[in-house]
């Protein structure tokens, strides 16, 4: 009943009208995610995955706007050998739930700062997901660029980079005692609809 | 600016420096005639088939279980098939079936055995047809616990022979690859053999499907 007065009363509001919504569509790239020596030496990582988000924006005092993302990337999770050889350990998504603040830097440029939870969904509790899937908090920035011509349909070119420090039970038990820093870097399009005249 | 791009950078290069754990710790996996053997990647998951009688079914997907968690990066992977014509390791019962009873958790008493052992190989290292386990039940008097206890660790023993650990050399009695398993699950010295095991180039080739 709560959430319904809630609602009711955030869709009639004046700020419910300035809330806009942008969705991205684009590959993400990730850093390894860990690092191992069992003979030879080989890491893991996800493959290049393809990589969606939705983000909700409200204006604030020009020229911030505060943003709500919900980001989600899905690939196999794969063991690269030092050989080249690969194999996969299970398939992955990844999910995200961000805060953050953007300010137009220049007409064509919007950037963006963005704190959040992100957690892993393995398919399988296997291997170094053998005890589920780990939350982590983690930062991320991003960069939309709209020149004129792609700004008048809505679309823009986003790339947004994010890290955070990962580690698993299971990795704990088998010996590793440090998390290990993991970058990713995803690019795309993002379209806001309704944002061009 | 200076200063702090000092801190910095060494601050970046130690989060980086990566962590990993000695993996130190195993036995010889080795055949006596010094074959090494492990399933391949492309041959996963590993095809396990369990004799209908008792619960034979129940200890192989146990043992699977088990083994599995002993990996961190895919090495293994195995699954039950219900048809013995396309599995790679045949579980059965050598003679007669034990009741299907709660594990006694008391100390271990040897009321069963096992063997393990595949149709045949060549001289070119080739293993020709599916690894053959067989569990047999002995008569010492065992409670049904105690036997249950007993098949349920020579399972895991047994399917740690069809993995590629082809030999007894296990030193400790609290290693689940001791000659005598005496422990309900594989010991440190069990993960890090087995784990070597499939990061070190086999010489024997997986059995021709």
């Amino acid at each position: 009943m709560f959430r319904t007065i809630l609602l009711a009363c955030f869709f009639t509001s004046p700020a419910a009208a300035q809330v806009s919504f942008s969705v991205f569509a684009g590959v993400r790239r990730s850093s390894v995610l860990v690092h191992d020596q069992i003979v030879t030496a080989f890491d893991v990582r996800p493959a290049v995955a393809p990589a969606f988000s939705v983000t909700a924006g409200m204006p604030l005092d020009l020229p911030w706007r505060a943003t709500a993302a919900f980001d989600v990337s899905t690939s196999d999770v794969r063991r690269e050998d030092a050989t080249g050889g690969t194999q996969s350990i299970t398939h992955l998504t990844t999910a995200a739930l961000t805060l953050g603040l953007s300010r137009s830097l220049k007409p064509w440029l919007t950037g963006s700062l963005r704190v959040g939870a992100l957690k892993y969904l393995p398919s399988q509790n296997l291997g170094l997901f053998q005890d589920g899937g780990p939350f982590f908090p983690f930062a991320q920035v991003a960069f939309d660029f709209a020149p004129t011509f792609a700004a008048e349909h809505g679309l823009g070119l986003q790339i947004n980079a994010d890290a955070h420090k990962f580690i698993t039970d299971a990795l704990r038990v088998e010996g590793f005692s440090e998390s290990r820093p993991v970058l990713r870097l995803a690019a795309g399009v993002s379209w806001t609809p309704g944002s061009h005249p | 600016m200076k200063r702090w791009l000092i801190a910095a950078v060494p601050a970046l290069v130690a989060c980086t420096v990566p962590d990993a754990p000695s993996h130190l710790g195993g036995y010889p996996f080795a055949h006596v005639s010094g074959g090494i053997f492990h399933w391949p990647a492309n041959r996963l998951p590993v095809r396990f088939w369990a004799d209908p009688r008792g619960n034979m079914n129940a200890l192989v997907q146990n043992a699977i279980d088990v083994w599995q968690d002993q990996f961190m990066y895919g090495e293994f992977t195995g699954v039950l098939v219900s048809d013995s014509a396309h599995a790679d390791v045949q579980f059965t019962w050598s003679d007669s079936v034990p009741p299907a009873v709660a594990a006694d958790p008391g100390p271990p008493v040897k009321a069963c055995g096992g063997n393990t052992q595949p149709d045949s190989t060549d001289a070119n290292g080739q293993i020709w047809g599916a690894f053959h386990s067989g569990i047999t039940i002995l008569l010492v008097g065992a409670t049904p616990g105690q036997v249950e206890a007993c098949v349920r660790r020579t399972v895991i023993h047994e399917m740690g022979h069809g993995l590629g650990i082809l030999n007894d050399n296990a030193p400790d009695s609290t290693d689940i690859m001791y000659f005598t398993p005496l422990v309900p699950v594989p010991s440190a010295a069990d993960r890090t053999t087995i784990q070597t095991l499939y990061h070190t180039t086999p010489n024997w080739l997986p059995p021709v499907r």
